[in-house]
């Protein structure tokens, strides 16, 4: 169950309401009964009272009509007796009709009071009808002696039965005013206890929740004003759970957010701060750098012409080889001829040489027949077997010489056409070197319009290397102005105290907030170059094997 | 068996016993398939250089055909079908020996074709043995006269008349 500070105070004034509606509700039903009293007062008691009165009124006015009745005038008056015996009658009317009404209206204690007052009126009205008749009869004397004798005594006890009634009914109306008098006096006690009740139960309640409120408020205010003056550090404690409660609870995570929130810009400013001092380190050796990058920007633009002028060098030179080489193969061509020619000439030599085989080889046979011959002449023929012996032999020899000189040609005749094919193979060697050559030539003026480009890319690298300066320059001095705004930022961080610590852990001391250390470490030291050659220009180095950009700068008809 | 023609003795068919070592006039040595062999040069007429050879119908197979000599006909015998060889190709150095057989009391002049014509000569010591020592040789119609020696190499002396007993010489071949 929540006790909020609505609840209380509803049930604080709920309270208060229902003690005043008891009261109001009181009131009502005592008032109802006063004006019950005055009604019953008032019709009742008064009009009995009024009708006491008035049987009073009417009695007095018989004994007046019953002695004026007996009174003559000066003047005699034949109509006189007529009309008093008109009024007797009406207050007689009159009298009953006041007798109704009070046996209607009396309480049963005084009927007998009523009967009694009847029983003398009737003897009243008796004697005064004998007294009337005696006058009327004449004998008037009588009728005044029998009112002055037996009609006052009848009168008087007449009036005082009356009267009696009279005050019976005076006594009760009395009776009714005390009761109302006494009702009015309780009904006034009893409100004026409700009014004290509801007054001590209201002013207590209110009392405690106004204290109640006001203590804890009281504390949320304190620490409202801790906080105003930057003061983090403290907490309330917090018991119940109403709004108040609430309320105390939230400026509690409110603080508690706070410092974690300072705590975050602090560590961010510090952030900042170092990150500021490695930016300018940083932005300094960015300007350093572009410096020497401009510096070896020149030297390479000196390079590349130098080694624009090699390239046309080159270009040159490959235009003489092609001529050369054209050159060549023309004469291998024609040295091809001249070998074919001389194998022709070979063949020739050849042909002549079977022939002198065959001579040969038929002088052979010759000679052997001869020596057959001879052989068949016997002694005789001894010389001639002699003859053809030797010309058989020099047949021989001539044979084998022939043969000699055939192989050779033969061997000669190979050699020369393996020279010729050699020769005839060298041509499109050439012709291919030709080519190669001229493709070298076009190639070293691809390379001069290339390294042109590559002077005017090198003269813009130049103009971005300036440009690289001047914003490295710019961005240390932002680097500088960051870190003075961090600065400024760590001092305004610096109104809050969220621990005993008292600095955030913020070195603010010289103002600069730039760790030395982080300092040290971005002024690294550069990366290592090659030192600088005094003759100027690039050591290209072409040895190596190369990145792998290196495939994409392969001729395409190479491929 | 041994015809021992000697130089001057126009009588053939001298055929006796076993002579040892009968001497031999000059001879011609020539070569078919790889064997030396020898005749006597009397016997010879002349040496001819291979020439074109007329086919006979019906010849059998050692016989050629016929060439002409000088308006003669010759038939030619193949020398290595005769001595039992296979065929061989001719070459440049293939010749046609051309030489008399006794035939029917007269002379027969036949072409042999040799592979090659090696010289006219003397064989060594100018001596032929006969095949005695060697009797598992002495097969019917061996037609070797004798053994020599020429340079150290054996030389088969060819007895021509037996050498031709076996084959039908053509009728035509008249006495020369």
């Amino acid at each position: 169950m929540k006790f909020t500070i609505k609840t209380k105070l509803g049930a604080i004034f709920a309270f208060v309401f229902l003690l005043s509606g008891i009261s109001a509700v009181m009131a009502l039903r005592d008032l109802k009964a006063s004006n019950d009293s005055i009604t019953e007062l008032v019709a009742s008691d008064v009009l009995r009272m009024l009708t006491a009165e008035d049987l009073i009124t009417q009695e007095l006015l018989l004994q007046v009509n019953l002695r004026e009745s007996l009174v003559d005038p000066s003047v005699p008056d034949a109509g006189r007796p007529a009309r008093m015996m008109a009024d007797r009658e009406a207050i007689h009317a009159q009298i009953d009709k006041d007798l109704q009404v009070m046996r209607d209206t009396l309480p049963p204690e005084q009927i007998p009071l009523l009967d009694a007052y009847i029983v003398e009126h009737e003897k009243n009205a008796e004697l005064a009808d004998r007294i009337l008749k005696l006058n009327a009869s004449g004998q008037s004397a009588a009728a005044n002696d029998l009112l002055l004798g037996d009609a006052l005594a009848y009168e008087v006890e007449n009036n005082d039965a009356i009267e009696a009634l009279r005050n019976a009914v005076h006594e009760e109306s009395n009776a009714a005013v005390a009761l109302v008098n006494e009702e009015y006096a309780n009904a006034r006690v009893m409100l004026i206890g409700m009014l004290v009740a509801s007054l001590l139960v209201g002013s207590v309640s209110a009392a405690f929740v106004v204290l109640s409120i006001s203590g804890r408020m009281k504390q949320c205010i304190e620490l409202a004003t801790a906080v105003a003056s930057g003061d983090l550090r403290r907490t309330m404690a917090t018991k119940g759970n109403d709004e108040v409660a609430q309320l105390q609870e939230t400026v509690n995570e409110m603080v508690l957010k706070l410092r974690e929130v300072v705590g975050n810009v602090s560590m961010a400013v510090r952030n900042v701060a170092s990150g500021s001092a490695q930016m300018a380190a940083t932005s300094e050796q960015l300007s350093q750098g572009a410096t020497e990058q401009a510096a070896s920007t020149e030297e390479a633009s000196a390079s590349v012409e130098e080694m624009s002028a090699n390239i046309k060098q080159s270009a040159d030179n490959a235009q003489i080889t092609e001529r050369m080489a054209l050159k060549s193969a023309e004469d291998a061509r024609t040295s091809g001829k001249a070998v074919a020619d001389a194998v022709d000439a070979m063949q020739t030599i050849a042909d002549r040489i079977m022939i002198v085989q065959e001579i040969a080889r038929q002088t052979d046979l010759l000679a052997l027949n001869a020596a057959v011959e001879a052989a068949r002449a016997g002694e005789h023929g001894r010389g001639f077997a002699v003859v053809a012996a030797e010309v058989r032999k020099l047949a021989e020899r001539s044979q084998t010489a022939a043969a000699e000189i055939s192989s050779l040609s033969a061997s000669t005749v190979r050699t020369a056409a393996s020279a010729g094919e050699m020769l005839l193979g060298l041509v499109p060697d050439i012709e291919k070197t030709s080519a190669l050559v001229t493709e070298i030539s076009a190639a070293s003026r691809e390379l001069a319009t290339g390294s042109a480009q590559i002077s005017m890319s090198i003269q813009q690298l130049d103009k971005v290397t300036q440009q690289n300066t001047s914003a490295s320059e710019e961005m240390s001095s932002s680097a500088t102005e960051l870190a003075s705004q961090s600065d400024a930022l760590a001092a305004a961080v610096e109104f809050f105290k969220i621990d005993d610590a008292g600095a955030n852990g913020v070195i603010i001391g010289n103002g600069r907030m730039r760790p030395a250390a982080s300092v040290a470490a971005a002024r690294q030291p550069a990366l290592p170059r090659k030192p600088l050659r005094n003759d100027g220009g690039f050591d290209f180095d072409l040895a190596g094997d190369g990145d792998e950009n290196d495939a994409n700068f392969k001729r395409r008809d190479a491929a | 068996m041994l015809d021992a023609a000697i130089e001057g003795s126009g009588a053939p068919d001298d055929r006796g016993a076993a002579v040892e070592g009968s001497a031999m006039g000059d001879v011609v040595t020539f070569v078919a398939d790889a064997a030396l062999y020898a005749v006597e040069v009397i016997r010879v007429q002349e040496i001819l250089d291979l020439r074109p050879v007329a086919v006979m119908p019906n010849a059998p197979d050692h016989l050629l055909g016929i060439i002409d000599l000088r308006g003669a006909n010759i038939p030619v015998v193949d020398l290595r079908r005769l001595l039992g060889r296979g065929v061989g190709e001719d070459t440049g150095q293939t010749r046609i020996l051309v030489v008399w057989v006794a035939h029917r009391g007269g002379r027969a002049i036949i072409g042999v074709k040799t592979d090659r014509v090696i010289e006219v000569t003397q064989l060594d010591g100018g001596l032929v043995k006969p095949m005695a020592e060697a009797d598992l040789l002495r097969w019917s119609g061996s037609a070797i006269a004798g053994i020599g020696r020429l340079k150290g190499e054996v030389v088969s002396v060819l007895d021509l008349d037996r050498l031709f007993e076996r084959v039908d010489l053509p009728e035509f071949q008249g006495v020369v």
